[in-house]
């Protein structure tokens, strides 16, 4: 997959990941994974300028939380904003992919013929 | 032998993470402290959690720690992702914080050059000369333009020191001190305009302006009454101050936040009520309201009902409301509370008659000079300006003038 591709998308695969309820970083990191049927692998620490972003956006809300083995962890929530922001992004890319289907044709070239 | 230099080669568990944390926290630079505490907690546990799960699936702990970091990623990449998106977003924020700070005084021009033109419109059509007005209305759109230009800057330098960290160095103040420098070699040259903050305005507290403003203008217009200055010249001096001291609150209010200046202010007021309570119980008293004896609690069914003489008190003269909430809140609340809103439906009450006297003012003037425009003096030779400003005069000439047969 490439880089610059997933860089720039992680935000939103953030949000839609975080559209299902709350998660820390890690089950984040995770629930990408399994979405991707573990096609996407990047280097997990990516996900934390993303997360940072986003909260400082308004579009998800950070809270510690103390789990029942007694450690801290940050949970993400999407807010309303992010629902919109979400849905936004999601609007414009299905209209790009689509573009991009149509420009560069449905199969790759090998296979043709 | 062997073991032994492995042992004190290889970096144990614990000083491989801190060594991780800690180059990814040299990366966090203009964060705020608790941000960078909170980063670094945060990727601590993503760590342990990485941890764990290779361990579950039989790893080594030797091997699952230095596998959840390569799994983690570059710290330095990370950290300096972390602080560029931080960053970015303080300088969008500031950015916006300084446009407000350029946007309010020159909406403050805007008023002043209407109120200006309003002001030399009706003196024109008051006294049908040109030359006076075009220079006094020069005088004032320069005089305003820089003092717009002065509060602005001093604006622009408060608020870059207050509120927008990330335009001036990156952790200048102690909420945003920064860690060591990623690379104390490359130190480059970095703007701290936290240090061309105006000393003299913090020294001198907006109430010392307001008091100077208020003493300057009341012996500006005991002595322009004594003198016989132009009336205008004093509206234009009151209207300035006004100005002024409107500014200067405004810019203390951004420089210190509308919630802490209150709060001090209320602090100090509190001081000022706990000075004189003997002669508040007095007027309190007085003014046929029950406070809180020494000896017992206050009985509330018999205290805590509106007083009507304090009402109308707070009514007329709207500050003994404020006073009066401060030594009343807590003790007879619906009294604090009612005494407030008397005080509140004053000032507007006030705030609407200012109004309505400026229009009356503005409107009169402009039927005077429409009236004056029709009269015709009685001596041809008689300069107009001699029959100018009194209205008294202006109607003796009326009725001078023959009557037409």
């Amino acid at each position: 997959m490439e880089r610059e591709l997933l860089k720039g998308n992680t935000p939103t695969m953030i949000l839609a990941v975080l559209c299902q309820g709350p998660l820390h970083g890690y089950a984040i990191a995770r629930e990408i994974e399994r979405r991707s049927d573990n096609q996407l692998k990047f280097k997990e620490g990516t996900l934390y300028p993303a997360l940072h972003a986003l909260e400082y956006d308004g579009w998800i809300k950070g809270q510690w939380e103390t789990t029942s083995q007694g450690r801290k962890r940050k949970v993400y929530t999407i807010t309303q904003a992010g629902h919109a922001e979400l849905k936004r992004r999601h609007h414009a890319w299905t209209e790009f992919a689509n573009v991009m289907a149509q420009v560069i044709g449905g199969e790759p070239h090998g296979q043709q013929g | 032998m062997d073991s032994k230099a492995e042992t004190a080669v290889a970096p144990t568990r614990a000083t491989a993470v801190a060594a991780y944390l800690n180059t990814l926290h040299t990366q966090l630079v203009g964060l705020p402290l608790e941000k960078q505490q909170e980063v670094r907690e945060e990727v601590l546990q993503h760590i342990e959690a990485l941890e764990e799960a290779d361990i579950l699936l039989g790893g080594t702990p030797e091997e699952a720690i230095a596998a959840a970091l390569r799994q983690f990623g570059d710290p330095r990449k990370i950290g300096r992702q972390i602080a560029r998106e931080w960053q970015l977003r303080e300088w969008r924020r500031g950015g916006i914080i300084l446009l407000k700070a350029f946007v309010a005084p020159v909406s403050y021009v805007g008023i002043a050059a209407l109120w200006t033109t309003v002001m030399a419109v009706t003196s024109l059509m008051a006294d049908g000369t040109t030359e006076d007005y075009a220079l006094w209305l020069q005088r004032t759109y320069w005089l305003i333009g820089l003092e717009a230009c002065i509060k602005m800057m001093q604006a622009a330098f408060t608020i870059t020191g207050g509120a927008a960290p990330t335009l001036a160095s990156p952790g200048y103040s102690p909420a945003h001190r920064p860690i060591a420098p990623p690379n104390p070699e490359r130190r480059c040259l970095r703007l701290n305009l936290a240090s061309l903050r105006p000393t003299l305005k913090t020294l001198l507290r907006p109430m010392n302006w307001l008091s100077l403003a208020a003493f300057s203008t009341i012996i500006l217009a005991i002595s322009s009454s004594v003198l016989g200055w132009p009336d205008e010249d004093y509206a234009f001096w009151l209207y300035r101050t006004g100005w002024f001291i409107g500014l200067d609150a405004f810019i203390k209010w951004m420089q210190e936040g509308t919630e802490p200046f209150i709060a001090k202010r209320k602090a100090k007021l509190k001081i000022f009520v706990e000075r004189i309570q003997p002669s508040a119980s007095i007027i309190s008293r007085a003014l046929g309201v029950t406070t809180k004896s020494a000896s017992g609690p206050l009985d509330e069914t018999m205290a805590d009902h509106r007083s009507l003489p304090l009402n109308l008190a707070c009514f007329v003269f709207p500050p003994l409301g404020l006073l009066s909430w401060l030594v009343l809140d807590g003790r007879s609340p619906g009294k604090a509370r009612s005494a407030g809103r008397s005080a509140v439906r004053g000032t507007i009450v006030a705030i609407i008659a200012c109004m309505f006297l400026s229009a009356w003012f503005l409107v009169n003037n402009a039927i005077f000079a429409i009236g004056k425009a029709r009269l015709q003096p009685i001596n041809p030779h008689l300069p107009m300006h001699s029959l100018r400003h009194h209205r008294k005069t202006t109607k003796f000439i009326s009725l001078a003038l023959p009557q037409p047969r």
